[in-house]
C-alpha cells in the first residue's frame, strides 16, 4: 500500500492579536490508498485546520506534508493549485458549489481544468452523478438543489476526477441525520467499490462509527485513534 | 466554461449590472456625440477652406502667402512637380495662377482675386468645383484652357475691316473662305469682288458682310459635315456627333482659324455668388477684368460668365473669380513656365507634418538656374568659345560674381592684356591662349569658385575636387554662354558624368519656398482648436473618472462578495491566472455591453444632428471671419469613434484590476473562511 498523503508533525499557531493560540500541536498521520479516516473531536479541537494544511489550503507553521512524495511546504501556489487539482477533491461544510454553474457544469469544471476532452467528461460527469443519485438533474442550478443534493453535487465533483484523495470538513454538518446517512453511506460505497480514499472530519458519532479508523482530537493533540 | 461563467456572473446582479451599463452607456453616448461635435466643427473648418480651396500644402515662393503679388512666382515649376511625384503621401497637385483684379459689368466694378485653376488637375486636388453645385452653371473644363467661349462677331470685333474684307476677296483657295462666299449673297459678293481699297471706310461694306457671316453660323453654316469631315484642318474641329449646335460652333472656330485678328477671345470664367450678385451678372454675362502684368502693363480681357460657384465661404464667395490657368499665366505674362503656386493634396492616412519636411527637404537644394545643357565637359578649348571676343569683352567689363572671382585668379600677364584690350580688334591669341590656359587651371586645380563660398549649397559634394570643378564649369558656362558645350579633348567617363548630372540638381534656389501646411494657413482657427484641445481632454478625463470610479465600484463589490466562491475555485486547482481572466472577462462584458448600447445610443444622436444641424449666432470669431459656418453638426469618423471606445475599454482594462490583486494575494482559506 503506498502513502497517499502524509502529515509530519504539523503544528499551527496561530498570532492574532492577543496571546498566540496553538491549533494544532505536532499532529502525524499516514493516509494509505484506500482508507477511510475521519477526525473526530470537540468544536475548536482543531479538525478544519489539519484538513486545510493536509489539503495544501494553508501552511502549518511548522512541520512538514507530503502530497504523494513532494514536500508541499516549497512549492509556489501555482504548483499547489496544479498539486490540488491532480491530486485532491474536497467536500466543504457548506456545500460551496459555484452558483453560476448547473449540476453539470460544477462537476465537470474540475475535469474541464485538468483538460479531459469533451466527450469523455461529459460521460464522467453522468456517470458520477448517477452514482450520487442526481442522474437527470445535470441542468439545474444549485440553488434549485435542496442541501444535501448540493452536497451530493460537492461529492461528484470531489470525486469525478479520481483524486488520489477526498478531504470532507464535517460534510454531514448541515444536513438531516437521515440524509447524512445516505452521504456516509454514499462514501463508503466508493471507497469500497471504487478505492476512493477518504479523510474526514465529523463531530457526529453516526459518522464516526462508519469510519475504519478514526482519530480523536482535543485541543488540537491526538487524543486516541481507534481502529474498527 | 470560463466565458460563460463570467458572463452569467455579470448577470447575477442584475439590478447593479444594469444601473451601471446605463451610467457607462450614457458617458460613451456623451462622449460620442461631444467628439463628433467637435469633429463636425473640424470637418466644417477643412470642408470649407482647407479641402475648398487652400488644399492641405501650399507650395510658394517665400513671403507669397498673405501678400500675394504676381512679383511671387515659382519659376520652373515643373521640376518641382517632378519632385512631388517621388515624395509619398502626395496624392495628387496642381497649380494656380494668383493675383488681383478689377472685375467690372456695365458701370460696377470691383477688386477681385483672380485666380487661374488647371481645370483637369484642381478637382484631384480640392473640392471647389463642388461649389457649383450649390450655385449654377459649370464648372471650368480641360478644354477652356485652349478655347474661347463662342459668340457671334459684331461688327466692332473687326479692328481692321479693311484687311478682312481683302482677305475674303482674295482668299478663295482657302476652302473656308471659299465655303464662305458660297453662303454669300450675291450682291455682297460683288460688292466684295469689287473691292478695291479705295472705298471708303465708313461705307457699309463691312456691317453687311458680318451681318451674313452671323446669319450664315447661326443658320446655315459655313460648311455641310460633309466637307467638315473630309477637310480633317484640325482635328478638334472633327466633331463626332455633329447636332446643330456643334455644328455653328466648329464653324465659327474655322473662320476663327483663318482669321484670328477679328475675334476678341473671351474667355469662360465662374464666379461667387455674392460677386455675382453685387455685379448684377449671372451665366453667359461678360465681364471685363483689368489687371496689372509682369512688365508693369495693364491687361484687359473679356469673360464669360460660365458658372456661379456658392462654397459657403463668404470670402471666396464675393471676392474671388476663376479662370482657367493658362489664361491668366498669357494675360499677367507668366507664360508655360512660371506659375504662383502649387497645391498638393495628401494621403489622408499620412501625417501633414511629415510630408511638408519630406517636400521641404526636396526643395531647398532646388537651383533654376541650372536648367540649361545635360551634357558638358569640363576643360575649355579655344574652339569652346563661338565667340571669343565677346568673352573677353564681358570678362573684362561684367561686375558679375562669376567675372569678379575668375579675374581674381588670373594670372598678371592675363590680366594686363585683359585691360589692354581695345574692345576693338579680336583679343591677341596671346590673349585668348593665356586666357584659356589661366580657366583650365582654376577648373583643374584651385576653381574660382571655392568651398567656402558654397557653404550654403547643399548637395554637391565639394569634399571632392571634381563636385567643384564641374560646377565651376557649369557656372562659367552659365555666365558666358559663349562658351558652348562642345566636345574637348578631355575624356568624360560615365560615373564622371552622372555625378555631374547630379551636382547640377543640387544647387541652392535663388528662390526660397515656403511649404505650408493647412494649420499654417489657419492661424485664426489653431487658437480656437488649441481651446477646444484643453476642453476635449478635460472631458475625456472626467469621463475616464468616472466610468472608473462605476467599473471600479462595481469589480470590487461583486468579486469581494464572492470571495469564499474564490476560494473554492482556488481549491479546486483553478490557478490565480485564470481567475483574473475571468474578472478581467466580466469587465468587458459589462463595458462592452454598455458600449454597444452607448455607441448605439450616441450615434443615433450624433445622425439627429448631423440631418438637423443647430444654427447658431456667429458670436465667434472664426465665425465672423468666414471660416465656419455657425453650425452645431455632429459628423462621425473612425477616429470620433476609436477615442470613446478605447477609452472604455482601457478603463475596463484598469478598473478591475484592485479587486484582482486583492483575491490572487488571499490564501484559499482564508477565502473560504473569512464571511
Ligand atoms: N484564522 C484564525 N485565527 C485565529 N485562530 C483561529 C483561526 N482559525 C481557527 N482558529 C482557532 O484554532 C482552533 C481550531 O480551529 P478549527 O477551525 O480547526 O476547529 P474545528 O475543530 O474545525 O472546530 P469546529 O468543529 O467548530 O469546526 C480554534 O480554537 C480556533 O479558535
Ligand atoms: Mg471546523
Amino acid at each position: 500500500m503506498s502513502s497517499v498523503v502524509k502529515a509530519e508533525k504539523i503544528t499551527k499557531t496561530y498570532t492574532g492579536k492577543g496571546i498566540p493560540v496553538t491549533a494544532v500541536n505536532e499532529f502525524s498521520l499516514e493516509v494509505q490508498e484506500g482508507d477511510f479516516i475521519a477526525i473526530a473531536g470537540p468544536s475548536g479541537s482543531g479538525k478544519t485546520t489539519i484538513l486545510n494544511m493536509i489539503g495544501t489550503l494553508d501552511n502549518p507553521s511548522s512541520g512538514k506534508v507530503f502530497i504523494g512524495n513532494e514536500d508541499a511546504s516549497t512549492l509556489p501556489q501555482k504548483k499547489l493549485a496544479e498539486l490540488r487539482l491532480q491530486n485532491i477533491g474536497f467536500i466543504f461544510q457548506s456545500y460551496n458549489l459555484i452558483p453560476v454553474l448547473t449540476c453539470q457544469e460544477n462537476t465537470e469544471f474540475v475535469l474541464l481544468l485538468q483538460g479531459v476532452p469533451a466527450a469523455e467528461r461529459q460521460k464522467r460527469v453522468n456517470e458520477i452523478l448517477e452514482i450520487v443519485g442526481l442522474g437527470g438533474m445535470n441542468n439545474r442550478f444549485p440553488r434549485e438543489l435542496s442541501g444535501g443534493q448540493q452536497q451530493r453535487v460537492a461529492v461528484a465533483r470531489a470525486i469525478v476526477s479520481k483524486p488520489k484523495l477526498v478531504l470532507a470538513d464535517e460534510p454531514t454538518a448541515n444536513l438531516d441525520s437521515k440524509t447524512g446517512q445516505a452521504l456516509i453511506d454514499l462514501m463508503l460505497q466508493l471507497n469500497k467499490e471504487h478505492n476512493v480514499t477518504f479523510l474526514f472530519s465529523t463531530h457526529d458519532s453516526m459518522v464516526m462509527d462508519a469510519a475504519k479508523k478514526l482519530i480523536r482530537l482535543k485541543d488540537g493533540e491526538i487524543e486516541k485513534i481507534e481502529e474498527h | 466554461m470560463i466565458l460563460d461563467m463570467a458572463w452569467r456572473n455579470v448577470w447575477r446582479n442584475r439590478r447593479r449590472t444594469i444601473l451601471s451599463i446605463i451610467v457607462i452607456a450614457f458617458s460613451t453616448a456623451a462622449l460620442l456625440l461631444f467628439m463628433a461635435i467637435i469633429n463636425g466643427f473640424h470637418e466644417q473648418i477643412i470642408e470649407s477652406s482647407v479641402n475648398t480651396f487652400n488644399g492641405y500644402i501650399q507650395i510658394n515662393r517665400e513671403g507669397f502667402f498673405g501678400n500675394e503679388t504676381i512679383d511671387g512666382y515659382i519659376e520652373n515649376h515643373d521640376l518641382i512637380t517632378q519632385e512631388l511625384e517621388s515624395i509619398e503621401g502626395v496624392k495628387a497637385y496642381t497649380t494656380r495662377v494668383v493675383c488681383g483684379g478689377l472685375v467690372s459689368y456695365r458701370d460696377l466694378s470691383f477688386g477681385a482675386v483672380l485666380v487661374g485653376i488647371d481645370p483637369q488637375n484642381e478637382p484631384q486636388v480640392t473640392v471647389f468645383h463642388r461649389g457649383i453645385s450649390r450655385g449654377r452653371g459649370r464648372f471650368l473644363l480641360p478644354e477652356d484652357s485652349n478655347k474661347s467661349a463662342g459668340r457671334l462677331l459684331k461688327m466692332d470685333h473687326f479692328k481692321e475691316r479693311k484687311s478682312f474684307i481683302k482677305k475674303v476677296q482674295e482668299e478663295v483657295g482657302n476652302p473656308i473662305v471659299a465655303s464662305l462666299r458660297k453662303s454669300f449673297s450675291p450682291s455682297l459678293l460683288k460688292r466684295i469682288d469689287s473691292f478695291d481699297e479705295f472705298i471708303p471706310m465708313d461705307s457699309d461694306l463691312p456691317s453687311v458682310l458680318v451681318k451674313e457671316m452671323n446669319s450664315v453660323l447661326d443658320k446655315e453654316s459655313l460648311l455641310t459635315t460633309a466637307q467638315l469631315a473630309k477637310m480633317q484642318i484640325n482635328s478638334k474641329f472633327i466633331v463626332q456627333d455633329i447636332n446643330n449646335k456643334n455644328f455653328l460652333r466648329a464653324n465659327r472656330e474655322l473662320l476663327e482659324e483663318v482669321y484670328p485678328e477679328h475675334f476678341i477671345k473671351i474667355y469662360p470664367i465662374i464666379i461667387g455668388s455674392k460677386m455675382a450678385l453685387r455685379l448684377n451678372a449671372d451665366i453667359d454675362t461678360e465681364l471685363t477684368i483689368v489687371l496689372q502684368g509682369l512688365s508693369g502693363s495693364m491687361e484687359a480681357a473679356i469673360f464669360k460668365v460660365v458658372g456661379i460657384f456658392d462654397v459657403g465661404n463668404p470670402e471666396f464667395n464675393g471676392g474671388m473669380v476663376v479662370v482657367p490657368e493658362k489664361v491668366v499665366a498669357e494675360l499677367v505674362g507668366y507664360g508655360q513656365n512660371k506659375t504662383s503656386q502649387i497645391i498638393v493634396r495628401l494621403d489622408y492616412s499620412y501625417d501633414v507634418d511629415e510630408v511638408v519636411r519630406k517636400i521641404k527637404d526636396k526643395l531647398q537644394p532646388y537651383k533654376t538656374f541650372y536648367q540649361r545643357s545635360q551634357d558638358t565637359t569640363f576643360a575649355v578649348t579655344q574652339d569652346s568659345f563661338l565667340d571669343i571676343a565677346s568673352f573677353v569683352y564681358k570678362l573684362k567689363f561684367t561686375m558679375d560674381t562669376a567675372s569678379v572671382h575668375i579675374a581674381k585668379f588670373l594670372s598678371a600677364e592675363t590680366l594686363k592684356m585683359l585691360d589692354e584690350y581695345d574692345e576693338i580688334d579680336m583679343p591677341s591669341p596671346q590673349l585668348k591662349e593665356s586666357l584659356i590656359k589661366d580657366i583650365n587651371v582654376l577648373l583643374g586645380k584651385e576653381s574660382f569658385f571655392d568651398d567656402k563660398v558654397f557653404s550654403h549649397v547643399r548637395k554637391p559634394d565639394f569634399s571632392k575636387k571634381s563636385g567643384l570643378r564641374k560646377f565651376n564649369y557649369e557656372l562659367l558656362a552659365f555666365s558666358y554662354n559663349e562658351i558652348d558645350s562642345l566636345e574637348s579633348d578631355f575624356v568624360v567617363d560615365e560615373q564622371f558624368r552622372d555625378e555631374f548630372v547630379e551636382s547640377k540638381e543640387g544647387i541652392e534656389t535663388q528662390e526660397n519656398f515656403e511649404v505650408l501646411a493647412w494649420k499654417d494657413m489657419l492661424i485664426g482657427v489653431i487658437q480656437f482648436i488649441k481651446i477646444e484641445n484643453i476642453i476635449i481632454e478635460t472631458f475625456l478625463s472626467a469621463i475616464f473618472l468616472a466610468v472608473f470610479i462605476i467599473i471600479f465600484n462595481v469589480m470590487t463589490m461583486s468579486v469581494m462578495e464572492r470571495k469564499k466562491e474564490f476560494g473554492v475555485m482556488k481549491a479546486i486547482g483553478v490557478t490565480s491566472k485564470r481567475i483574473t481572466y475571468m474578472i478581467l472577462l466580466e469587465s468587458f462584458f459589462l463595458t462592452g455591453v454598455a458600449l454597444i448600447v452607448g455607441c448605439i445610443v450616441g450615434l443615433a444622436a450624433c445622425s439627429y444632428l448631423y440631418f438637423s444641424p443647430i444654427f447658431i449666432e456667429s458670436f465667434v470669431d472664426v465665425f465672423r471671419q468666414g471660416m465656419l459656418k455657425p453650425s452645431i453638426i455632429a459628423i462621425v469618423n473612425a477616429d470620433v469613434l476609436m477615442q470613446p471606445i478605447s477609452l472604455v475599454i482601457f478603463t475596463a482594462l484598469v478598473a478591475p484590476l484592485y479587486p484582482i490583486w486583492k483575491i490572487s494575494r488571499m490564501a484559499p482559506v482564508d477565502a473560504i473562511h473569512n464571511p
